[in-house]
């Protein structure tokens, strides 16, 4: 009886890591495609209303799901609260939000590039810079989709299977 | 109200003027890179370091870094919302404070693109004297009626500060007054909404090119009095020349040192006829000090 409760536990636990795994793969196309689509908010709201950049990510931060949401949120705090950083600090401090979340070492690179520019210059060139990233992103996205639907699956079973693989070792 | 200065400063400025400084009596703040801090008061001008007052060349030495991120933070970081302002060599921040800028001029097609290497900062502290007036508000009635005024003087002598208090007065006293406020400095709109008391019945126009803001007014606001600071553009004629067939009342100012000087420009032709008289101002007295009110004659 005992073996029998441990095998089931051994099976269970293995196949939660599986779940776990695959629903980071599914998970990080969703979180490119909302921070693309914070991008383009940011670009609207530069372009027609020049709104200041604290006041433009509060907004954005309504508009879009969690993670890309506190990420904009905790940018746009560390701009208001008049420590004195500057854009790049405050977009380099948010990303650990990121990182938290589950984006990967690759898209945090490419995410970081736009805090060295943004708000430093007139509107045409910010929106030069936030079309580049976006566009970057998007790929990622792709990427990250196709990676999805490679791996969803495979890790949904291969928990299961190892679990019983490690079942079968013991007994 | 001055003293939320400090927290449009770079840290660093931040540390060394912190409880140091009077911000009732400090009348501008100059940051050049590589150079000492100077801080101008209505008597004298000196320096400050970490040990506190002294004199300008023993003063803190400002660096690039202190300028770079005194005007990120001066522009919310957000260049692109201001570029207008920054390419005319100037931005407004909240409570009405104007920031002179100096750096490498980047042209394109002849005109300013934007400016970079910033090199150097101009703070003007913006403060309202209630009752600034006193002595001048008299002096626009002529039999019990309103007169259109120009105020003349050379920058510095309270010329913003004296319209301020006119259109307080002359607002509350009952009037509808429109400010066009092209710098935010009359006011000192910050998001739209006045920093400083203009009156019960003063609107507002801010941020917008004289010219099209008188416009603006006479469409719209019905106004008996339009307020405005240094009118000298010659579109800025052409709408004064509108306000005369309105007969709406104009207090403004402009930048000049005698009623002559003013005369020769271009806008005077167009529109100067709308003015009744100039008061000519200096720092004789302190800023304020009534020279001169001249009858304003229109030249030929």
């Amino acid at each position: 009886m005992l073996r029998l409760i441990g095998a089931v536990m051994i099976i269970a636990a293995c196949g939660l890591v599986g779940i776990i795994v695959s629903k980071s793969y599914l998970l990080r196309p969703k979180y490119l495609h909302d921070l693309s689509a914070a991008l383009q908010l940011l670009e609207t709201e530069i372009n027609y209303t020049r709104t200041s950049l604290p006041e433009a990510c509060t907004i954005i931060a309504k508009q879009i799901k969690e993670p890309v949401s506190q990420f904009f949120t905790c940018f746009a705090e560390s701009l208001k609260n008049e420590s004195g950083v500057n854009a790049q600090e405050a977009w380099d401090n948010s990303l650990i939000v990121l990182v938290d979340a589950g984006f990967l070492k690759q898209d945090i690179e490419i995410i970081k590039q736009l805090g060295s520019v943004l708000g430093r210059s007139d509107a045409a060139d910010q929106l030069k810079h936030i079309t580049a990233l976006q566009k970057r992103i998007q790929a990622l996205a792709k990427a990250a989709e196709l990676e999805r639907d490679k791996n969803v699956r495979l890790w949904n079973y291969l928990g299961f299977c190892i679990g019983a693989l490690v079942v079968l070792l013991l007994i | 109200m001055a003293s939320k200065i400090l927290n449009q400063l770079a840290p660093n400025l931040r540390d060394i003027l912190e409880n140091r400084v009077d911000w009732d009596t400090v009348e501008e703040l100059r940051l050049r890179v590589g150079r000492p801090l100077v801080i101008k008061d209505k008597f004298q001008e000196y320096g400050m370091n970490f040990f506190g007052k002294c004199q300008v060349a023993d003063s803190y030495c400002v660096t690039t870094d202190d300028l770079n991120r005194s005007v990120q933070i001066m522009t919310q970081n957000s260049w692109y919302a201001i570029d207008e302002e920054i390419r005319a060599g100037y931005l407004t921040l909240a409570g009405g404070h104007r920031v002179g800028i100096c750096g490498k001029v980047v042209m394109e097609k002849g005109e300013i693109k934007t400016l970079k290497y910033i090199n150097g900062l101009n703070i003007r502290i913006a403060k309202q004297v209630i009752g600034a007036a006193k002595l001048v508000l008299p002096k626009l009635y002529f039999n019990n009626k309103l007169s259109s005024t120009l105020i003349i003087s050379p920058p510095g002598c309270g010329k913003t500060t004296l319209l301020r208090d006119i259109s307080r007065q002359l607002s509350n006293s009952g009037m509808d007054v429109v400010i066009i406020d092209e710098r935010s400095e009359i006011a000192a709109c910050y998001q739209g909404i006045p920093q400083l008391d203009v009156g019960l019945r003063t609107d507002v126009i801010d941020g917008c090119p004289k010219a099209m803001g008188i416009m603006m007014a006479l469409r719209g606001m019905t106004p008996q009095v339009i307020v405005t600071d240094e009118i000298g553009h010659p579109d800025d004629g052409y709408a004064l020349a509108d306000v005369i067939r309105a007969g709406v009342n104009v207090i403004s100012s402009c930048h000049g040192s005698s009623l002559e000087a003013v005369q020769a420009r271009a806008w005077v032709q167009l529109g100067g006829s709308v003015f009744t008289q100039a008061i000519i101002l200096s720092r004789r007295n302190g800023p304020g000090t009534i020279e001169q009110v001249l009858k304003w004659e229109q030249p030929e």
